[in-house]
């Protein structure tokens, strides 16, 4: 063995095989001339002295053998043997080798050899060069349709690509570029990267191929450099640069501007090869290295295209090589005529240049007119090319293609077809039709006459001279190849025959459009009658045009063709037995018609309507009977089937208004109400998942029954035919939603009256609606929320259900954010509910649980681990989440606080600032670098996985817009690759380093707080240490009674979806932009302050509260001091001037819980110049999709981590309009969640992301598109993580944001 | 690229069938040589050697009693290809010293090797016959030995 070993490492310089350097070749072959160096004697050969006996006799049968059958039998024979051999144990190698062999020839004639693959397998593994070379080629050919098996071989491939012997590590390679599947890349990448460099010419070129199949399999998997592709590329061995050419060409295909700098490199190879000065051996019939040159021009074409600057690079090179191949061409060197011919595609797949499109035209006549069929074939192909670019170009040769059309070639005359389809144009067109008909006769190839068909249909379409020869040509069509025309080209011949030409430009002209029409009609009607008569057999699609037509407009040609006459063939038509029922029915129809333009009705179309009235078919049955209605009542036939009345509007009545009486009348007497086909799914949804722990409730039961008010009240929202007794769940869920609502909303109204005496401006009113419906959906979406407010109101009713909200951690974190808003909520909420209560009662009521709900909750949470019963959802309805919503109220109060207190903390404060700064600016810098790397590496910078600089959107929102924001935007769209001009967005130019990580004090325009003063303007005492909201809002709502006139501005945030920062606010005097950035292990969220109007806004002042739920540390621009309860007097901010934030929240140490949302939340308080004070509540929403990151995983990591992971959540995304496609979807997963995307099989998709800064927090994601039995596709998803509260965030969260 | 390269005999028997693409069950594959065969064994000499196929194009050589034939997608380069095959003819003839169909038969593992080193992905990777013949003739060494 080690005898072997020793030899192949020297191979590649044996010199014994030199004797054969002098092989005279057919130097001198000539285009197209049979060369016959095969030759069928059987002396020359002797059999390999390892084929056993056995084979080669078998061998020598098959060679003789007469026929393929013959072969067959003999080869069935074979396997027999084969299987019993293979099955022997103790097989020795050197017989397996053997029976492999035996094995690849069987399978070479077409024989499943299924029981041979692991012996082939086996053979790969041995240590014998050729046991191991015949295994891996065997295994190549056996397994492209048993990958299974590859799994066995991946080991010793990777043994393999380390051996010492060239040719094992060869072998090793051709299998990996014939059998590597994705997930196994990564296995062998990093030894092929390294086999790069091998000094072995032959390993290199193998593993330059072995790339080529990774780029093409999984373009992902390779991380490279243009400069590692350059590097192969110019390798100095022509062979290796030969192989890097194909990835170039496919990088010029997939990814060209990788590549675009690349073109002198390529276009100075293409010099030297076309000079000759490669090694003589790669000169093939004296054409230097032919395929190289043609691989070069095609990647020239495909970097040229549409790419002024780059082909311009190439102009010269190209006629250079077109020149050198020229002389070929004309010595008759097949070779020559190929690169000439590559020459003249890419000068047309460039950017035109006329001097090489005139020159390419020239050439392209050398080929047309050539007496070889190749070369006149090849010509008219780069014809076609031409055209498009040097439309002349055909004219030159016409005559030639005229010739070509009607050579006995089939490919010939089938390739000068597309040339013609090409060069139509609204004067050749007929000719073009009529030649094309007469090719369309002689094809028999089923594809190509359909291509040919459609391509056809398309041109008499574009290019019909008039409708007459439209419809007569489509005729002729459909004669040759009725079954191939498309299906709504028929139609589309029907409205034309029944519609006419439509140009209503003149009144005149208007009467002659009509005669034209009729006349139109008339020679359809005669053309189809005539066609029915001859009885020819066409297929359905062509019948049903022509009784259509012939129903409709008989009686235009009854003159020629007796209406009696035509019945009666429609009536043998019918009788037929290879017809669709489809087409049956049309005829009663027209039989119909007929019957009614004429009045007569022959005795055969009498029989036939008793005969098919009991048809089969319902369809016909039916228009049988509405044949014998009219029949009975021929005083109303004109009214129901007047002439030519196919064109007519008909008028529907969509709603069937009609039946409202009919509906009323039922509902009265008992009836249920219709529930929509949606409403039913989900109540099935609903009680299939109820009824997993619900099972006894079908029984009897024993529990009284809903209270009657309740019910009542429903019913006066649901209509009276409600059943009482119908307790099923959902409508249970209906009932109880009801009264918790309105027990929910009177419980506000005694809190809150009092503050109910204030004018309401018409801002505020529009406020309230969104505050309730924000409100509603609160209630409806999160049980935290309704938990909240419930206790916060002590509804006891509520007390209980609060013992299991708490098993949802989730809502501790959302609690002060709820606070927040249902106070809001109060205050805006309560006026209108006063002055409209009966409002409040259409609006769909949210239910209040019964006990046994209760109950089966408690069950479901211990069972589902928290997550909610589904049978809360009533129906998908919109759910704006308060955090949202940015609201603002404006009011005439400045924040409360006091000196005092300012002054304790300014010192403290500035400590901690101090020291979040030097933490910050660490931290801050590490990920720069970890950014700047990663742009580094990879040169899209859009996928980057790192940070995503996509601007946060879908989540905010506007409808305050008119602030000017564009300058900061495009300054994010040019830069997004760099994160020091972060800041510049909103900080403008980037300056000095105030000692604040990357801030810059250049803008500082505000002067330094002038406490006192602004102190002096508070409203009132009663400072809030604590950033309670609540108490917040109380004191505004006191100040708000001191103060009568103050502005209210509602500003609500609405969803937007551009990359623009997200506009919080916009007063005319302050406008607040805010923007998030993701970065690996953070999430920043940039707040710019900037003052819009013409003059100062003086005494501005901001708290700020950020929810608990993340550790986040806030640096500002200029530099301001921060007072403990959070509160930073920026003071004054002249025009144009800005003041930034900046928020980093990262996780805190051990999170274990989540929030699905929370917020950042601002007090802005300024005077305007007319020393007005403006008051502003500002909540930046976060949510749980903003602290997910993309997370990079193989398909197979996935499937183990999927199993090793507990928690599991489940939910269905119903009926989603936004989606057509799993790839939308996995467009807005993207986009919504941050997720990797994994793999999309099908109609599934895997991926996963982590939450930030924690690798270990990952969340699996699993969606697939499910049969859709609705207008639009619902996806069910599936998503594991190891986190409870996280795994719910993430359900809770993408419920609501994917319906947006 | 190549989608395949095939060599049948004047009787429409595989004497070497290569595949580049994959997924391609036995049945089809059979279903698919006879069918090209059979339209390139109904073609004039004078014909021009191409013929398009589905969504194929076929460039075919006859060299006596055999038939080669290449499947390429709509790019690649005919003549190119018509090349490559007399390369491989060549190649062939060289490694077998005057071959036949029959040497091809004994030796379809050296056939199938030889077309290993000359394409490699569907992509012409190396024309060169003395680079092509090296590797075959140090296995020759190695198999020779077996007895």
């Amino acid at each position: 063995m080690n005898k072997n070993h020793k030899l192949t490492t020297s191979f590649f310089e044996n010199t014994v095989y030199e004797k054969e350097k002098n092989f005279t070749g057919r130097e001198n072959i000539f285009p197209f001339q049979i060369q016959t160096p095969v030759v069928t004697t059987i002396v020359n050969s002797i059999p390999p002295s390892y084929l056993s006996k056995d084979f080669v006799n078998l061998i020598k049968e098959v060679g003789e053998s007469k026929s393929k059958l013959e072969e067959d039998r003999l080869i069935k024979v074979e396997i027999t043997k084969l299987k019993k051999l293979f099955s022997k144990p103790k097989l020795k190698p050197r017989k397996r080798c053997e029976l492999v062999i035996r094995a690849l020839f069987c399978e070479l004639l077409g024989n499943d050899v299924e029981f041979a693959h692991v012996k082939a397998v086996n053979s790969s593994q041995e240590s014998n060069l050729f046991f191991k070379r015949v295994g891996y080629l065997a295994a190549s050919t056996f397994l492209h349709s048993n990958q299974k098996l590859f799994l066995l071989m991946i080991n010793t491939i990777q043994k393999d690509l380390k051996s010492t012997s060239p040719i094992v590590v060869c072998s090793a390679l051709i299998t990996i570029t014939k059998l590597i599947t994705p997930e196994f890349i990564p296995a062998v990448l990093p030894k092929v990267l390294e086999l790069l460099s091998h000094e072995d010419k032959t390993i290199r070129k193998k593993a330059v191929a072995a790339m080529y199949t990774f780029l093409l399999k999984d373009p992902k998997s390779l991380d490279l450099g243009i400069d590692d592709f350059k590097r192969v590329l110019c390798d100095q061995d022509p062979s290796v640069m030969g192989a890097a050419l194909d990835i170039f060409l496919l990088l010029a295909k997939t990814n060209p501007r990788l590549i675009k700098s690349q073109i002198p490199t390529i276009c100075s190879i293409l010099k030297q090869v076309i000079e000759g000065r490669l090694n003589k051996d790669f000169d093939y019939h004296q054409i230097h290295a032919p395929w190289i040159q043609i691989k070069i021009l095609k990647i020239l074409g495909y970097l040229g295209q549409d790419d002024l600057k780059a082909s311009k690079e190439m102009y010269n090179i190209i006629i250079e090589t077109t020149k050198k191949a020229e002389i070929g061409f004309l010595n008759g060197i097949t070779a020559a005529c190929g690169i000439m011919y590559e020459c003249i595609r890419t000068i047309t797949k460039i950017y035109p240049e006329q001097k090489l499109l005139n020159a390419a035209s020239e050439e392209v006549g050398k080929f047309v007119t050539s007496s070889s069929n190749n070369l006149r074939y090849l010509g008219i192909t780069a014809l076609i090319h031409l055209v498009k670019a040097h439309p002349e170009a055909a004219v030159k040769h016409q005559i030639v293609i005229v010739e070509c059309l009607d050579d006995p070639d089939e490919t010939l005359r089938r390739n000068t077809i597309s040339l013609l389809f090409e060069i139509t144009n609204s004067t050749n067109i007929v000719f073009i039709l009529q030649k094309m008909l007469t090719y369309l006769k002689t094809v028999t190839d089923l594809d190509h006459k359909k291509d040919l068909v459609t391509r056809m249909v398309k041109l008499s379409e574009d290019y019909a001279i008039d409708t007459k020869w439209f419809v007569s040509t489509i005729n002729s069509i459909m004669e040759l190849a009725g079954s191939l025309v498309p299906r709504d080209v028929v139609y589309n011949v029907m409205r034309l025959i029944a519609e006419g030409t439509e140009d209503d430009e003149d009144e005149d002209e208007d009467e002659k459009e009509e005669e034209e029409n009729i006349e139109l009609k008339k020679f359809a009607a005669q053309e189809y009658a005539e066609m029915l008569l001859s009885e020819q057999i066409l297929p359905d699609m062509s019948f049903r045009l022509i009784i259509w037509v012939i129903g409709e407009y008989s009686y235009l040609c009854k003159d020629e063709f007796p209406i009696k006459d035509l019945m009666l063939a429609i009536c043998l038509l019918v009788e037929k037995p290879n017809i669709t029922d489809q087409t049956r029915a049309i005829c009663f129809t027209a039989l119909t018609k007929m019957v009614a333009q004429s009045g007569i009705i022959p005795e055969e179309v009498d029989d036939l309507v008793d005969k098919y009235s009991n048809s089969r078919s319902t369809d016909i049955q039916q228009r049988c009977y509405e044949l014998r209605g009219i029949l009975a009542n021929t005083d109303i036939i004109d009214e129901i089937l007047p002439p030519d009345a196919s064109n007519e509007d008909l008028d529907f009545d969509i709603d069937l208004s009609f039946l409202n009486e009919y509906v009323q009348m039922a509902l009265q007497n008992g009836a249920k109400p219709y529930i929509t086909k949606e409403q039913r799914i989900q109540m099935e949804n609903e009680s299939l998942l109820a009824g997993l722990e619900g099972k006894k409730e079908r029984g009897l039961r024993f529990e009284a029954y809903q209270i009657k008010s309740s019910v009542t009240t429903n019913m006066a929202v649901n209509g009276p035919s409600k059943s009482i007794y119908d307790v099923k769940t959902t409508e249970n869920v209906n009932n109880s939603r009801f009264v918790n609502e309105t027990q929910n909303e009177f419980s506000l109204a005694p809190n809150l009256g009092g503050s109910n005496l204030n004018k309401w401006s018409t801002s505020g009113y529009s406020g309230f609606q969104d505050e309730n419906e924000s409100d509603e959906s609160d209630n409806e979406t999160t049980n935290t929320t309704t938990t909240t407010t419930t206790t916060q109101k002590n509804t006891s009713a509520f007390s209980e259900m609060t013992g299991f909200g708490s098993s949802d951690i989730n809502s501790n974190q959302s609690n002060t954010n709820t606070n927040t808003n249902n106070n809001m909520n109060n205050v805006n909420v309560v006026p209108n509910f006063v002055e409209q209560p009966k409002q409040k009662i259409i609006v769909p009521k949210k239910p209040r649980k019964t006990k046994e709900e209760k109950k089966r909750e408690k069950v479901a949470n211990l069972l589902f681990g928290g997550e909610k019963v589904k049978t809360r959802k009533k129906k998908p309805r919109k759910t704006v989440n308060q955090t949202n919503k940015i609201v603002t109220n404006s009011t005439n109060i400045t924040p409360k606080n006091t000196v005092q207190k300012r002054k304790t903390f300014n010192q403290q404060q500035q400590n901690i600032m101090t020291m979040n700064k030097t933490n910050k600016q660490e931290q801050f810098n590490n990920n720069n670098n970890n950014m700047n790397n990663n742009m580094n590496n990879t040169n899209n910078n859009q996928d980057v996985n790192l940070i995503n600089f996509e601007m946060f959107s879908s989540n905010t929102n506007t409808n305050t817009t008119t602030s000017t924001t564009k300058t900061s935007t495009t300054n994010m769209n040019q830069n997004n690759s760099q994160v020091p001009d972060l800041m510049d967005i909103f900080g403008g130019s980037g300056g000095g380093n105030s000692g604040m990580m990357n801030t810059q004090t250049t803008n500082i325009l505000g002067q330094t707080p002038n406490t006192t003063s602004n102190n002096q303007n508070l409203g009132g005492g009663g400072g809030f240490g604590s950033f309670d909201f609540l108490n917040n809002q109380q004191s505004l709502i006191q100040t708000h009674q001191l103060f009568g006139n103050f502005n209210q501005d509602y500003i609500n945030v609405k969803s937007k979806s551009t990359n623009e920062p997200a506009v919080l606010l916009n007063d005319g005097t302050l406008s607040c932009k805010f923007i998030k950035l993701y970065a690996k292990d953070q999430l920043i969220v940039l707040v710019e302050l900037q003052n819009i109007a013409n003059n100062n806004a003086t005494d501005i002042a901001i708290t700020i509260d950020y929810q608990n739920a993340m550790k986040t540390v806030m640096t500002t621009d200029p530099v301001q001091q921060v007072l403990s309860n959070g509160q930073i007097n920026v003071g004054r901010i002249a025009s144009n001037g800005k003041q930034n934030f900046k928020f980093v929240m990262s996780l805190k140490e051990n999170q274990n819980t989540f929030f699905s949302t929370t917020s950042i939340n601002f007090r802005l308080s300024y005077r305007d110049p007319n020393e007005q004070t403006h008051f502003h509540l500002i909540q930046i929403p976060i949510n749980i999709g903003d602290c997910l990151r993309p997370k990079e995983m193989l398909t197979q990591q996935f499937g183990s981590k999927w199993n090793q992971t507990q928690i599991e959540k489940q939910f269905n995304l119903m009926n989603m309009s936004n989606i057509k496609s799993i790839k939308d979807f996995v467009t807005l997963a993207k986009k919504i969640l941050h997720l990797f995307e994994i793999q999309i099989i099908g109609k599934e998709v895997i991926m996963c992301s982590n939450i930030l800064g924690n690798e270990n927090l990952i969340c699996l994601f699993h969606g697939m598109i499910t049969d859709n039995y609705r207008e639009h596709p619902s996806i069910s998803c599936k998503l594991k993580t190891n986190n409870n509260s996280l795994a719910e965030c993430i359900r809770k969260f993408s419920l609501k944001e994917f319906k947006k | 690229m190549i989608k395949f390269i095939l060599i049948v005999n004047k009787l429409g028997q595989t004497r070497l069938a290569q595949y580049y693409t994959t997924g391609l069950s036995i049945n089809k594959r059979v279903a698919l040589e006879n069918e090209i065969t059979r339209r390139c064994l109904s073609r004039k000499d004078k014909e021009c050697s191409f013929l398009e196929f589905r969504d194929l194009k076929v460039i075919y050589r006859r060299y006596a009693s055999l038939f080669f034939l290449v499947g390429v997608d709509e790019e690649e380069n005919e003549l190119g290809i018509l090349e490559f095959i007399h390369c491989l003819v060549e190649t062939l003839d060289k490694y077998f010293e005057n071959v036949c169909e029959l040497d091809l038969m004994f030796n379809i593992d050296k056939a199938y090797m030889i077309l290993d080193e000359m394409a490699l992905n569907g992509n012409i990777i190396e024309t060169n016959k003395k680079n092509i013949i090296a590797p075959l003739h140090i296995i020759d060494q190695v198999s020779k030995k077996l007895k």
